[in-house]
C-alpha cells in the first residue's frame, strides 16, 4: 500500500461522508464531514488527511468527543473534542458569534477541520470570524480562509481554541480550485475501511431482488 | 410533488438533451470525426469532437469484441461492447493511449480531470446484426424492425461529476455550455449515437464490400441510444433536493407562462397540433410489457384521442386564455400520463417564451447546505406541520408503511432496496426514509424541554441533523421534497427513475420491473453532421 492516489473533490465528499458514517457519526453529521474534507482539499489543505486522523481517534466513541456546552466554554467527555461535531455546533451558533459572542473550546483534534464550517457561515452571514489558539491562527472570511502561517494551521491537536468575531483579517487569502487532490494510497484505503462498514453484506435475496434485475437483459 | 405524477413525466423542450442541441446549433459549433481506427472485427477506437466559441470536447470511443456470454446490462458487468470517455479538449495520441489502458476497465480503471464523463454501452444484438446484414446486402433495414427496438446500443452507465477520478463539477460549472445539469453527459450520449451508426455501417462494409450501402438519412434518424437504468439512479432526486426543486420550478414556471397567455396565435396553434401529431405517433410505437406501464399506455392513447378531438376545432383556441382553458379541462379529462404529456405539448411551440428557463436548472447546493441553528424549535416544528403533513400522519410501525429499506450493497457499492421483514441488513439503512425521519424528528421536537433553538436541539439530537437540513431546505425551495413515503410497500422506484430520465430528455420508458427501466435517448434528433458545420 504505497504510492499516491489522485482523487476528485466529489470523491472526497462521498468517501468522507461514508467513512464518517462508518465511524459512528449520524448521517447529517457525516454529510458535514464529507463537505468539510472536500472544502479543505479545494483550498489545497489536508482535508481527507485530517479526517482520517479524526476518525481513527473518535472511532466508535463519537458521542464522547462531541462538545458539551457550559455557557461559553466547550469541553467533552473524551481526551479531545471532535472538530466535525465542534464545527457543526459552531456553525449552528454562528449568529451568536456575529453578534459579538465568543466560544472557548479545547483541546481540539485537527482544528483545521473547523475552518470550513466557519467559512461557510461567514459567507452565508456576510461576516468574518477568527479561530485562534497558540500558533494556530486563521480567519474565516466570506471570500475564504485567511492565514499568515499555513503550516501552523495543520497541527494535529490544539490545546485551546478561541472563536470570535473578526474586525480585521490580515494574512494571505486562499482561493479554491477544482483540481484533484493527491494523497497516499494507504490513507484513502483507511477511509474506505471506515466506509465499508456502511455497506450491507450481500445475501442471496439481495443479489436476486435488490437491484430488481430478474429479467434477461438482452434483446 | 407526488411520485405518481413524477412517474408520468415526459421530456419537454427544457429537457437537458434538447437544451444542449439548441445551444450547439445556435452558437454554430463545429463537428468532426477526427479519428476512426476500427478493424475488420469491429475493434479499435474513434474520436468525435465538437468545437464551440471557447472550447472543444471529444468523445473517445473504444469498440470491443465482446463474447455474447459476457454481455450484461447489470452494473456488475465487467466487459462491454463499447466504452467511452468525454475528453476536455481534443486528445493527443498520449491521451488516447492513457485512456485505452483505463476506459475499457470502467470502474476498475482510473481517469483524470481531463475527462468529463465515463460510460459504456452494449449492443442490441438482434437489431445490430439485422442492420449489418441488410446494409451488407445493399438494402435498407425495415423501418418497423428499427422502431421495435429503437437503438443499436444502449448505455448501461454514464458517470460524470468526478466519478472514478474524472473532473469535478466545479471545473466545468462556470462554462456556459456545461453550466446546465448533465450537459457533459448528454453531449457524450449524443456523440455515442453517431458512433453506433458509424460502427454498424463499418461492419456492413467489412461484410458486404462494394455491395454494402449506407443507411438512408431518414431511417438513420429513427435510431436513438438506449439506456438501461436501475436503482442506482433512484436516490439522486432525494439526495439533491435543491436541484430537484430547480428542475420542477423551471417546468412549473414554463407551464404558468403558457397558461397566462391571453390568446393563441396561429403559429402556436399549428406548432401545438404538430407536436400533438408527433406525440401520437411516438406513443403508438411505445411498447412495454410491464403491466403497470401497459395500463398507463392504454390510458395515454385514450387521452390522446380525447385531446385530439378537443383541439380539432379552431374555436377552442379563440377564447380568452385558451391554453389555460385547455389545461383546466385536462385536469379533469385526462390521466396523469395524459396531463403530463400535455405539459410537454404546451411548451413545445413556445420556445421564445420558455427557453430562457433552461438556464435556471442548475443549483448551488452548497448555498443551501448550512443549517440555520438560530431558528427556534417551534419554527422548525411549524415547517414539519406545514410541509411534511403528508408524512406525520403515517403509522410507521405498521408493516406496509416501513416495508422497505434502502441500502448500499457491499458487493457492488450500488443502492439497493430490501424488504425489512424478510431480509437482513436494515441496520445499514440509508437516510432516504424522508417521511419516517421527519415524523421521528417531529415527535422529539414535541418532547423537547431544552433551549428553544435548533442549535441546542441538534446538539442533543445529532441523529436528526439530516432531517433538520431537509426541512429548512423545503421551507426555502417549494419543490425540494417528494411527498411520498419512500419506504412504503407500494413504492414504485421506477417513478423516481422516470422523473429524472424525462428531465434528461429520454422517452419510450419501458419498465422491466418495478425497479429498472429501459429508455431511448435522442431518437428522431438530428446528428452532429446534420446541424453542425465541419471545422474551418
Amino acid at each position: 500500500m504505497v504510492g499516491d492516489w489522485r482523487v476528485s473533490l466529489a470523491e472526497i465528499d462521498a468517501m468522507g461522508r461514508k467513512a464518517a458514517r462508518g465511524a459512528g457519526f449520524s448521517w447529517g453529521m457525516a454529510e458535514e464531514a464529507g463537505r468539510a474534507a472536500r472544502w479543505l482539499a479545494a483550498y489545497r489543505l489536508p482535508g481527507p488527511e485530517a479526517l482520517v486522523a479524526v476518525l481513527n481517534q473518535v472511532d466508535a466513541a463519537v458521542p464522547e468527543h462531541a462538545p458539551r456546552i457550559d455557557d461559553d466554554v466547550w469541553y467533552c467527555n473524551a481526551e479531545a473534542l471532535c472538530p466535525i461535531a465542534s464545527g457543526a455546533a459552531l456553525s449552528d451558533r454562528a449568529e451568536a458569534i456575529v453578534q459579538g459572542g465568543s466560544f472557548r473550546l479545547g483541546p481540539v483534534i485537527w482544528p483545521v477541520l473547523v475552518v470550513p464550517f466557519l467559512c461557510r457561515a461567514a459567507r452565508d452571514l456576510d461576516c468574518a470570524m477568527t479561530l485562534s489558539g497558540g500558533d494556530f491562527l486563521i480567519h474565516a472570511t466570506r471570500e475564504g480562509p485567511v492565514a499568515r502561517d499555513w503550516w501552523a494551521v495543520t497541527m494535529p491537536l490544539s490545546r485551546e481554541l478561541l472563536v470570535t468575531r473578526t474586525m480585521e483579517s490580515p494574512g494571505e487569502l486562499r482561493r479554491p480550485g477544482p483540481d484533484a487532490h493527491v494523497l497516499p494510497v494507504a490513507l484513502w484505503r483507511r477511509l474506505d475501511h471506515f466506509a465499508q462498514r456502511t455497506y450491507a453484506p450481500a445475501t442471496e435475496a439481495s443479489r436476486r431482488a435488490g437491484a430488481g434485475a430478474g429479467l434477461i437483459d438482452r434483446d | 410533488m407526488r411520485l405518481a405524477r413524477m412517474g408520468s413525466f415526459h421530456p419537454t423542450r427544457l429537457s437537458f438533451m434538447q437544451s444542449l442541441l439548441r445551444r450547439l446549433a445556435r452558437e454554430a459549433w463545429r463537428f468532426e470525426r477526427g479519428c476512426w481506427e476500427i478493424d475488420d472485427k469491429g475493434v479499435g477506437h474513434a474520436v468525435y469532437s465538437v468545437r464551440g466559441p471557447a472550447r472543444a470536447y471529444s468523445l473517445v470511443c473504444f469498440a470491443h469484441d465482446l463474447p455474447d456470454e459476457m454481455r450484461s446490462d447489470r452494473v456488475i458487468a465487467t466487459a462491454w461492447d463499447a466504452t467511452f470517455a468525454l475528453f476536455d479538449g481534443v486528445p493527443t495520441q498520449n491521451d488516447i493511449d492513457r485512456l485505452a489502458r483505463n476506459v475499457p476497465k470502467q470502474e476498475a480503471g482510473r481517469v483524470s480531470d481531463d475527462e468529463l464523463s465515463l460510460s459504456r454501452a452494449n449492443r442490441s444484438v438482434r437489431l445490430f446484426e439485422y442492420v449489418v446484414g441488410c446494409l451488407a446486402e445493399g438494402r435498407q433495414p425495415d423501418r418497423a424492425e428499427i422502431d421495435a427496438v429503437g437503438y443499436l446500443m444502449r448505455t448501461t452507465a454514464v458517470y460524470g461529476s468526478g466519478k472514478f477520478g474524472a473532473a469535478d463539477r466545479v471545473k466545468i460549472a462556470g462554462r456556459p455550455e456545461l453550466k446546465g445539469p448533465f450537459q457533459a453527459e448528454m453531449l457524450s450520449v449524443w456523440l455515442t449515437r453517431s458512433f453506433t451508426l458509424d460502427l454498424v455501417e463499418h461492419m456492413a462494409r467489412v461484410r458486404g464490400g462494394a455491395q454494402a450501402v449506407a443507411i438512408d438519412p431518414v431511417l438513420r434518424r429513427r435510431f436513438g441510444v438506449g439506456n438501461s437504468t436501475g436503482l442506482g439512479m433512484a436516490p439522486f432526486l432525494i439526495n439533491h433536493p435543491v436541484l430537484l426543486n430547480n428542475w420542477i420550478m423551471a417546468r412549473e414556471e414554463a407551464l404558468a407562462r403558457v397558461r397566462t397567455l391571453a390568446g393563441a396565435d396561429r403559429d402556436n396553434v399549428a406548432g401545438f397540433r404538430a407536436a400533438l401529431a408527433r406525440a401520437t405517433e411516438n406513443v403508438e410505437l411505445w411498447q412495454s410489457e410491464h403491466p403497470v406501464q401497459k395500463q398507463k399506455l392504454a390510458g395515454l392513447r385514450k387521452d390522446l384521442d380525447t385531446l385530439t378531438v378537443r383541439c380539432g376545432a379552431d374555436a377552442s383556441f379563440t377564447k380568452p386564455q385558451p391554453w389555460n382553458a385547455l389545461w383546466l379541462w385536462a385536469e379533469g379529462a385526462l390521466s396523469l400520463e395524459g396531463q403530463e404529456l400535455l405539459v410537454s405539448l404546451l411548451l413545445e411551440p413556445q420556445g421564445d417564451l420558455v427557453d430562457d428557463l433552461a438556464d435556471c436548472m442548475d443549483a448551488d447546493e452548497d448555498a443551501a447546505f448550512r443549517i440555520d441553528g438560530s431558528m427556534t424549535t417551534p419554527a422548525l416544528r411549524g415547517i414539519l406541520a406545514e410541509l411534511f403533513d403528508w408524512a406525520l400522519a403515517v403509522d410507521y410501525d405498521a408493516a406496509p408503511n416501513c416495508a422497505r429499506f434502502w441500502y448500499v450493497s457491499e458487493e457492488k457499492l450500488e443502492p439497493r432496496l430490501g424488504e425489512r421483514v424478510s431480509e437482513e441488513g436494515a441496520e445499514y439503512e440509508q437516510p432516504l426514509s424522508t417521511g419516517r425521519d421527519s415524523a421521528q424528528m417531529a415527535a422529539d421536537l414535541d418532547d423537547w424541554q431544552g433551549e428553544l433553538s435548533v442549535a441546542a436541539f441538534l446538539l442533543a439530537h445529532p441523529e436528526h441533523r439530516h432531517t433538520a437540513r431537509r426541512a429548512q431546505i423545503a421551507a426555502r425551495y417549494p419543490y425540494a421534497e417528494i411527498r411520498d413515503n419512500l419506504i412504503s410497500s407500494d413504492l414504485m422506484p421506477i417513478d423516481l427513475l422516470r422523473c429524472k430520465l424525462s428531465f434528461f430528455g429520454a422517452d419510450r420508458f419501458d419498465p422491466r420491473s418495478d425497479r429498472w427501466v429501459r429508455i431511448c435517448m435522442y431518437r428522431d434528433a438530428p446528428f452532429p453532421h446534420e446541424i453542425l458545420q465541419a471545422p474551418q
